[in-house]
């Protein structure tokens, strides 16, 4: 019988060297695994948050969701800073108009100035209000039409009828 | 189930036809994937990844061509990437004086039984000298029995290459075995 060259022989030998694969369903499991999230086994609520949330798998929905979030959280950054240095310039006239009281008298110590700030602070927040020009000229108007409509019903109906004016005029310190 | 139906089911995106096509042919991409990269962790590694590959590109498969050569097209693909970046990092060269190894050799006959470790080793020593190319080529051809127009199909290789490499396999793996018998 005639021998076979090792080559050919070696070449039967791994022909019928059959590798087994070990742990097949594990393979299965972690592809399946892989091609779908719930890898066909899911609970129904990781399959309702899939659903829900399966827009991710696509990458024009994920650029879209981000752009979006860019601009918005621009707009967030530029709002906070339009209104934060709003707020700061009213301060800054509230402390000019502050400084201009206690500029008045150079003379005056530290600890009167600190009082004198804190004072035409509480002034200014709890008992002025800021009233236009045109309301007040408005209610000037009304007032004289008012004065004129009494004198005229004072006249209509005699002198003793209608209370005297006050004699003090309410200033208005414009 | 035959396999066109099984595919097409997948087609509609039928998981469970799915494990049964991963079911059919697990064994058979994971001999090619190991006779290929002599590793078993890499050789699963590559069944996996081949089919999920297979998974998301199985609409543009061609109904006028086998589901096998498609599949050892992606299979070898994956091995030829693994091959190279094997080189890449300069992998470890086999044991020379590894006497169990020459034993195997010189002593291998068709009915020996060798576990998936010695088979890998057996493989990876007698081809060390070869390129990723001439392996792929040496295992579709010698170890898979395919013809050289089935391996140029799968390889996108000309039939030219093909035979050039195998002979070139050839010729070293002979080397190789001469030096240790």
């Amino acid at each position: 019988m005639k021998k076979k060259n090792p080559y050919s022989s070696l070449i039967d030998t791994l022909k019928r060297q059959e590798p087994v694969l070990q742990d097949r369903e594990g393979l299965e499991d972690r592809i399946m695994g892989r091609i779908s999230p719930s890898g066909g086994r899911g609970t129904l609520h990781e399959k309702v948050g899939n659903y829900v949330f399966s827009w991710v798998e696509y990458g024009w929905i994920r650029r879209t969701m981000a752009a979006a979030a860019a601009i918005l959280t621009g707009i967030f950054i530029f709002q906070q800073v339009t209104v934060t240095r709003r707020i700061n310039d009213l301060e800054e006239r509230l402390i000019t108009t502050a400084s201009e009281i206690h500029h008045a008298d150079p003379g005056m110590g530290i600890m009167q100035k600190a009082f004198l700030n804190l004072v035409v602070r509480d002034q200014v927040a709890g008992d002025s209000i800021t009233v236009s020009r045109a309301d007040m000229e408005e209610l000037l108007k009304s007032y004289m039409e008012l004065r004129a409509d009494y004198d005229i019903l004072k006249e209509y109906l005699g002198p003793g009828t209608l209370p005297e004016e006050p004699k003090e005029q309410p200033e208005l310190n414009l | 189930m035959e396999t066109i139906q099984v595919i097409q089911s997948c087609i509609r995106g039928d998981e469970k036809a799915f494990r049964q096509l991963i079911r059919q042919n697990a064994d058979f991409a994971f001999r090619v994937a190991f006779r290929i990269v002599n590793n078993e962790e890499d050789a699963k590694d590559i069944v996996q990844e081949s089919f999920i590959t297979v998974w998301e590109k199985i609409r543009e498969i061609d109904p006028g061509k086998k589901f096998s050569s498609w599949l050892y097209r992606i299979i070898v693909n994956k091995c030829y990437d693994m091959l190279r970046r094997r080189k890449r990092m300069r992998w470890v060269r086999p044991n020379e004086r590894n006497r169990s190894l020459a034993a195997l050799i010189s002593e291998s006959n068709p009915e020996s039984l060798l576990t998936n470790e010695e088979t890998g080793r057996l493989i990876r020593h007698i081809s060390y000298t070869l390129s990723p190319k001439q392996k792929i080529v040496f295992v579709l051809g010698e170890l898979e029995g395919l013809s050289h127009d089935d391996i140029a199909e799968i390889t996108g290789m000309n039939k030219t290459s093909v035979k050039s490499n195998l002979n070139h396999a050839r010729r070293k793996i002979g080397e190789r075995i001469k030096n240790h018998i």
